[in-house]
C-alpha cells in the first residue's frame, strides 16, 4: 500500500471516528434514550454515531475523494459522481491543448455514457421517477445534442474548405456548447446524490 | 502516466472502495440487523455509482483510440428514445 493510501485512509478514518465522536453529545441531550447503561440505550448510541461517522466521512470523502496520485491531472477529482463531474470539466480544461479535438470527443463519448445510463435508470425506476429527474435527464440529453452538433460543425468547416480556414468562430462555440454541459450533467449527478 | 492509465487507476480505485465499502456495510448489517434495510441501501446506491462512474470513465478511456470521423461524432448523440413523462 502506497504512503498516499494510507494517509488517505488514515484521514478517512479519523473523519469516521470524529464524526461518530460527536454522537456522545446526544447522551448529555437526552440521556434516557441514549446512554451506555442499558442495551436500548447502548445500541441508539451507536446507531447515532454510525450515521455521524458515516455522513463525517462523507464530509472527508468530498474534499478528498481519492488518494493523490503523482502525476495525474485527476488529483483533485470527487468520488463517484463527482469524480464523473469533474472529469468532464478537466477534460473542459484541455480542451485548449492541442489535442482539442481527442478531448473534445472523450469528453463527449464520457457525458454520453453517462447520460445514457441515468435514462436506463430513470426507465427502470433505479432513479425517481419525478418531474426534477425527468428534468434533469432531458437537459442534460439536450445539451448532449448541442455540444455533438456543434462538434460537427466544427469538423465539417475543418474538412470541407482548406487549411487555412479560421475555425475561431466554430471552436468557440464548441467551447461555449461544452462549459454549457457541465452543469447539465451536474444536474443529472444531483438525481443520484438525491439532491434537489 | 499517460491519460488512459489515470483513467484505469480510477476505475480500478473506485471499485476497491466499493468492495471495501461493501464489506464495512456487511459488518454493520451482521452487527446491527436493525439498520439491516438503511444498510442494503447505502450498499445499492454506492452499486449505482460505481457502475455510472465505471461506465463513463470506461467510454472517456475508449474514446482516445476511437477514430474521429463523421460517423464517430454523430454516435454520441444521446439516445433518441424520448423519456417516459413522469407520472405516466
Amino acid at each position: 500500500m502506497s504512503r498516499n493510501m494510507r494517509l488517505w485512509l488514515h484521514g478517512l478514518g479519523a473523519a469516521f471516528i470524529g464524526g461518530a465522536a460527536t454522537s456522545l453529545a446526544t447522551v448529555l441531550v437526552d440521556s434516557e434514550k441514549f446512554n451506555i447503561d442499558t442495551l436500548l440505550g447502548l445500541q441508539h448510541l451507536a446507531f447515532v454515531a454510525m450515521v455521524a461517522g458515516i455522513v463525517s466521512a462523507a464530509g472527508y470523502l468530498k474534499q478528498s475523494p481519492l488518494p493523490p496520485v503523482e502525476d495525474s491531472r485527476t488529483a483533485g477529482s470527487k468520488l463517484a459522481a463527482l469524480l464523473v463531474a469533474s472529469l468532464l470539466l478537466g477534460s473542459f480544461g484541455l480542451a485548449g491543448c492541442n489535442d482539442f479535438e481527442r478531448k473534445t470527443f472523450q469528453t463527449l463519448s464520457a457525458s454520453k455514457a453517462l447520460i445514457d445510463q441515468a435514462q436506463i435508470d430513470y426507465e427502470t425506476g433505479t432513479i425517481p421517477h419525478t418531474q426534477t429527474s425527468y428534468d434533469a435527464i432531458n437537459k442534460a440529453k439536450d445539451a448532449q445534442t448541442a455540444a455533438v452538433r456543434a462538434f460537427q460543425t466544427y469538423e465539417a468547416a475543418k474538412l470541407s474548405v482548406n487549411q487555412n480556414t479560421d475555425l475561431t468562430v466554430q471552436v468557440a462555440a464548441l467551447n461555449s456548447a461544452l462549459f454549457s454541459l457541465g452543469p447539465a450533467v451536474a444536474g443529472v449527478k444531483h438525481i443520484y446524490l438525491g439532491e434537489q | 502516466m499517460s491519460n488512459q492509465t489515470t483513467v484505469a487507476t480510477i476505475i480500478s480505485t473506485t471499485e476497491e472502495i466499493q468492495r471495501d465499502a461493501a464489506v464495512v456495510l456487511e459488518i454493520i448489517k451482521t452487527s446491527y440487523p436493525q439498520v439491516m434495510d438503511e444498510a442494503a441501501i447505502a450498499e445499492s446506491i454506492l452499486a449505482i455509482l460505481a457502475t455510472l462512474v465505471t461506465k463513463a470513465l470506461a467510454a472517456y478511456a475508449a474514446a482516445s483510440g476511437t477514430p474521429i470521423t463523421p460517423a464517430s461524432i454523430a454516435s454520441l448523440m444521446p439516445n433518441p428514445t424520448p423519456l417516459t413523462a413522469p407520472g405516466s
